[in-house]
């Protein structure tokens, strides 16, 4: 029997229509446990360098945590593993719901899909019984339509559905992967459009087997403990719960496409009221993923009765087109759920464009006779389904704004606001150096959930008490020491606690749990010591804190070494430009950021490579990766030329 | 008599489904050994798209299935009474154990704990425990 891990994972073909279900590699699972650790484990053995994201050989991974489907709150989370196209690199997105449960329920931790299909199809897991199925009658339908027919067709209210849209099935290269009508979707750097390439239109998956605990007694009293503490991390946010933190994200970012030089304009400034006006309208439920405590997704009823669900990123729209209303920013959301978009990069590349049309580097003519100025509702609205459908203009921008720039020409480059080819969210126009160390080091590139919560001690620019007195986040006490007084202006400690912070959200991920109240902000409900003893006990192995950062730096050296194979260079370990040289806006000025320094910036970089044991080009030592038991990757790289300097 | 009850406020109901986790891993042969929602003795109904939210808690075996069936309409959708049924009965797969299915699955409230298990883990307050008297 196995504990904690389902047991088996599958292997699917679909290019063959070839099913396999293998029982797991015990000393796989236990040196990566789950999640992005399996995944890119995978991925360094059999996606080489040469493989293109869009080629048969490319592989679609669904992981799941170790402690996903477990009676902790919030072991609801898979990962998504795959080299993306619009980065190059390889990519992984971690999405909550219900999906990852199922799937563990059906017996299995891990599924990779390789292969295409030759025709349109879905995959339907249901326990042992593996089918896949034509979906020729889904094609072009959005993902609330199409897990709408699989579920009637299978007759099975409980089955659960991930898919993509017509973005996804465009192969656009910012297309997302949904979970219709639970407000989770995996988005960032593609996976979308990888499944749209193995012409595989949506996974349905239904299980009823177990999931069992090894010392459950031990298990079951930390998981009272998490429920009671996760509980009181709700109570803190009534009366307006989370979504209305989600909604309230443009204090500290910049408007348009970040490139104008006026402040945030009058209307943005009461945005806290207005939102939260707006929520006790609309709010008709608060929902969340399986076995949640916190709830932080809401349904809202519009006037025009159609529900929305607020995303972190809502107001992402509302910024890069500068419409200071929610309703816009949310219909923007609405649209991008149901063709299978990234909220965040279909934002961004929409400001983009925006910004040059408005610079002039971009005709009318260019873009469809259409005129793209701010303010406008239907320039997004219109965009979006241009992106989704690669119509016209769109096809150029479906490719996210990195690989758009370089089409149109003309000093575009200049307008784009990247991370190693991914464009940034609005949220990380932000002057903190904590967050633009780990924006420039993570292995999720722009993510929020990682930069807002791993490592931004800074990001608020709070006081050191307050940090203390609000429990000092998801460090340990001993990393009080780095609160000091003038941290925002001296950069000290931002390398330790940036390496830290990663690690437990590696830890997290391995684990199956969300990302946010393992600490995310101040919302930390649990620190890392919970979750490694949890892990201990729902396998019955005996994990402690050394044992799990090296299984976190192993998971941590495993991707950066095989981008380091892929494209990536230190060069590319830096934050946007822009946030070295643009002025703060006035808000920022009151919460005491400046400019980012170049200097200072890189003497953190450098003491985070030494943290992780990478040498000064930012490549993980031939000694780090023995250390780690990854000598066939120390020996990959050797081959490859990467030590001959030293 | 004291009569233990479950009130249900459909309006609170996240959809999360800690009630079924939680009723199954309590009901497990070995307490807490497991975790399996399928084996529970509670599921939640869910119409996410019409914000229609249940639980539905498993009542008593029956194994003749309904002669006549009602529908329930909720903001103009017709839902077929199984929906919202309670009854383990031959026609459906619920409340019943997967694996044999011969084996019904009923709501003992928990016995002797002080709450039921689905009210304690039930962070949204749809689920709340009540104890009437009746006469015998």
């Amino acid at each position: 029997m196995s504990y904690g891990w389902a047991g088996n994972s599958l292997e699917i073909d679909l290019s063959q229509g070839k099913i396999e279900k293998k029982q797991n590699d015990t000393k796989l699972y236990e040196a990566f446990l789950g999640g992005k650790g399996i995944g890119s484990k995978i991925l360094w053995d059999r996606v080489p360098p040469q493989v293109e994201a869009f080629s048969s050989d490319n592989l679609l991974i669904l992981a799941t945590g170790v402690l996903t489907g477990t009676p902790v709150p919030s072991g609801s989370h898979g990962c998504i593993c795959f080299k993306s196209p619009q980065t190059g690199l390889i990519s992984y997105s971690n999405m909550g719901g219900f999906w990852a449960v199922e799937l563990k329920s059906a017996g299995y931790d891990t599924v990779v899909i390789s292969g295409k299909a030759s025709s349109p199809v879905y995959l339907w897991i249901n326990n042992d019984e593996i089918e896949i199925r034509d979906a020729s009658h889904l094609r072009g339908k959005d993902t609330i339509e199409t897990a709408r027919i699989i579920k009637g067709e299978l007759n099975n209210g409980r089955v659960q559905v991930i898919c993509i849209g017509p973005a996804g099935e465009n192969k656009v290269h910012i297309a997302s992967i949904e979970h219709p009508m639970t407000g989770d979707s995996a988005a960032r750097t593609g996976p979308g459009a990888v499944m749209g390439d193995k012409n595989l239109k949506a996974i349905a998956i239904h299980g009823t087997k177990d999931i069992n605990i090894a010392r459950s007694p031990e298990f079951m009293e930390l998981c009272e403990v998490v429920f009671q503490k996760s509980g009181q991390l709700r109570e803190s946010l009534e009366p307006e719960g989370w979504c209305a933190m989600m909604m309230a994200g443009w204090d500290t970012a910049f408007f348009g496409n970040a490139d104008d030089k006026q402040p945030p304009q009058p209307e943005f400034e009461d945005y806290e009221k207005k939102n939260l006006d707006f929520l006790k309208k609309y709010l008709v439920r608060e929902t969340g993923c399986y076995n949640c405590t916190v709830r932080c997704q809401a349904w809202l009823h519009l006037p025009e009765a159609t529900y929305y669900y607020p995303r972190c990123e809502s107001f992402a729209f509302s910024l890069g087109c500068k419409i200071p209303d929610l309703v816009f920013s949310l219909k923007c959301c609405n649209l991008c759920v149901r063709y299978g978009l990234d909220i965040v990069s279909t934002a961004r590349t929409i400001a983009f464009a925006i910004d040059l049309y408005q610079q002039g580097i971009l005709t009318s003519e260019e873009v469809d006779g259409m005129r793209l100025e701010h303010g406008n509702a239907e320039v997004a609205f219109t965009l979006i389904e241009k992106i989704a459908q690669r119509k016209g203009f769109g096809d150029i921008l479906a490719n996210g704004t990195y690989q758009a720039a370089r089409v149109i020409g003309k000093g575009a480059e200049k307008h784009t606001h990247l991370v190693k080819k991914q464009d940034i969210s609005p949220d990380f126009f932000i002057l903190s150096p904590g967050s633009a160390l780990s924006l420039a080091t993570n292995d999720r590139l722009d993510s929020h959930s990682m930069i807002t919560s791993a490592i931004s001690p800074d990001m608020w620019a709070l006081p050191r008490d307050a940090y203390i007195k609000g429990g000092w986040w998801l460090y340990p006490a001993e990393y009080e020491k780095y609160l000091t007084d003038d941290y925002l202006a001296s950069y000290n400690g931002i390398a330790e606690l940036t390496y830290y912070g990663e690690n437990v959200k590696i830890i997290t991920d391995l684990a199956g749990l969300c990302w946010w109240w393992t600490g995310f902000l101040n919302y930390t409900a649990i620190k890392a010591d919970t979750i490694i003893s949890l892990i201990s006990h729902a396998t019955g192995m005996d994990i402690d804190e050394a044992k799990a950062i090296s299984i976190a730096s192993r998971t941590r050296a495993l991707m950066r070494a095989n981008d380091v194979r892929l494209w990536l260079r230190k060069k590319d370990d830096i934050a946007p430009e822009i946030l070295f040289d643009r002025e703060p806006t006035r808000r920022q000025q009151q919460l005491g950021f400046t400019k980012l320094d170049r200097d200072k910036f890189s003497g953190q970089l450098e003491k985070y490579y030494e943290l992780r044991g990478w040498n000064s080009q930012g490549v993980p030592t031939a000694e780090t990766l023995d250390e780690l038991g990854l000598d066939d990757v120390r020996q990959d790289l050797e081959e490859r030329g990467f030590y001959k300097d030293e | 008599m004291k009569i233990k009850t479950i009130r249900i406020d459909a309006s609170k109901c996240t959809g999360c489904r800690a009630c079924e986790m939680i009723c199954s891993a309590f009901h497990a042969e070995q307490k807490y050994s497991i975790a399996n929602p399928k084996r529970a003795r509670i599921n939640v109904f869910k119409d996410e798209e019409n914000d229609v939210y249940v639980p539905v808690l498993a009542g008593p075996y029956t194994d003749v299935e309904c002669l006549g069936r009602n529908t329930v309409t909720i903001n103009d959708k017709e839902y077929g009474e199984c929906s919202f049924c309670r009854a383990s009965c031959p026609t459906r797969v619920l409340f019943k154990e997967p694996d044999a299915p011969e084996i019904a699955l009923k709501c003992d409230m928990c016995g002797d704990e002080p709450l039921p298990m689905c009210v304690k883990w039930c962070m949204a307050g749809a689920l709340t425990y009540v104890e009437r008297e009746e006469a015998s």
